[in-house]
């Protein structure tokens, strides 16, 4: 599948050996169960329900005493009803300048494509051209990217009739040569 | 993959709460400073700044993603009212009509005659909507985020 040179490793452990010291953190933000807001920033951040259905952020366990506070038990581990992985882009974007390789690819679209006629890539489409004549301050910097954003939901482990959907985003960067 | 968003049920309009970490991120990408960054191609320290270029979605999530309907009798998430769409009662469902209105002005199929109901089609192609127009149009509309009881419908200009 890979071409030569690309190895996948073969255990989660080296994978996060390999990841983990590159400093990609990925924010676990817990959400409200009926997606009314996000457990996240200054003003939701140490709330325990919803503020617009009320709903809890936590799973009440099924043994759940409520609020009445048991010393013989210590406090258990509290499971989110919702959660939503986040992986922040900008620290990803310093480490692939932080590549030679990739940085130069970076600049491909304005010093090594083929300018003719020819339609076949984005930087040759209209669309792109209008950016570069409206901002010009924009277009003036190769370096500068321009994102596409992705969405569509699938069905985990291969569940054709699952009704269950988890939606995964993608941003991919115009930039590169395809 | 930057957001992965939890099942069990699909997010729906409620998508904009979970974009939202990542809207204010690019947001400062593309605030006139940018981000300081260190170019390893050329050596030197410079400014990064990123724009949204195009979005790439299945025709479901686009009513979802751009939070206009794309089914019905407003089906076109461009010219929003501008569209001739009636309902057919025999077949059941909603068809799009006055497509001649995008041929060129003197194209003869424009004129009346034995189709179209004997009627000619004089109208030029729908303008696409400025920002100041669609601001107008959502300037009023309170946004209820949940699977609760939703947003309440901005009233229709009579």
């Amino acid at each position: 599948m890979l071409s030569r040179a690309n190895e996948l490793p073969t255990t989660t452990y080296e994978a996060k050996q390999v990841v983990c010291p590159l400093g990609l953190e990925i924010q676990k933000i817990h959400a409200c169960l009926n997606d009314c807001i996000l457990y996240h920033g200054e003003e939701y951040e140490n709330l325990d329900a919803c503020l617009v259905c009320k709903a809890s952020q936590y799973k009440i366990r099924r043994d759940d005493l409520g609020n009445v506070e048991c010393e013989e038990r210590p406090s258990r581990k509290k499971i989110p009803t919702k959660v939503m992985w986040y992986a922040p882009i900008i620290p990803h974007l310093k480490h692939l300048f932080r590549n030679k390789y990739n940085a130069k690819l970076l600049w491909w679209h304005k010093e090594d494509r083929k300018i003719d006629n020819m339609q076949r890539d984005p930087a040759d489409g209209t669309q792109w051209r209008a950016i570069d004549r409206e901002f010009l301050e924009f277009a003036d910097e190769a370096r500068n990217l321009r994102f596409a954003l992705s969405i569509d939901d699938f069905n985990r482990f291969r569940e054709q009739s699952s009704i269950h959907s988890t939606w995964p985003v993608t941003l991919c960067i115009y930039n590169l040569p395809l | 993959m930057h957001v992965l968003i939890q099942g069990p049920k699909q997010p729906g309009n409620d998508i904009d709460v979970y974009l939202r970490p990542l809207v204010e991120e690019l947001l400062f990408l593309w605030s006139k400073s940018g981000v300081r960054v260190w170019d390893e191609y050329k050596q030197e320290h410079f400014d990064l700044r990123a724009l949204l270029f195009v979005t790439i979605n299945d025709w479901p999530a686009l009513s979802n993603l751009s939070g206009q309907t794309n089914k019905g009798y407003n089906a076109c998430t461009h010219y929003f009212e501008d569209l001739d769409s009636i309902f057919l009662k025999k077949c059941q469902k909603v068809v799009y009509i006055g497509h001649r209105r995008f041929l060129p002005v003197r194209h003869p199929v424009r004129k009346k005659g034995k189709h179209f109901k004997g009627k000619a089609d004089r109208r030029t192609k729908p303008h696409n909507q400025t920002e100041d127009d669609i601001l107008k149009m959502v300037k009023d509309m309170k946004v209820v985020f949940g699977k609760g009881q939703g947003s309440e419908l901005v009233p229709k200009d009579t």
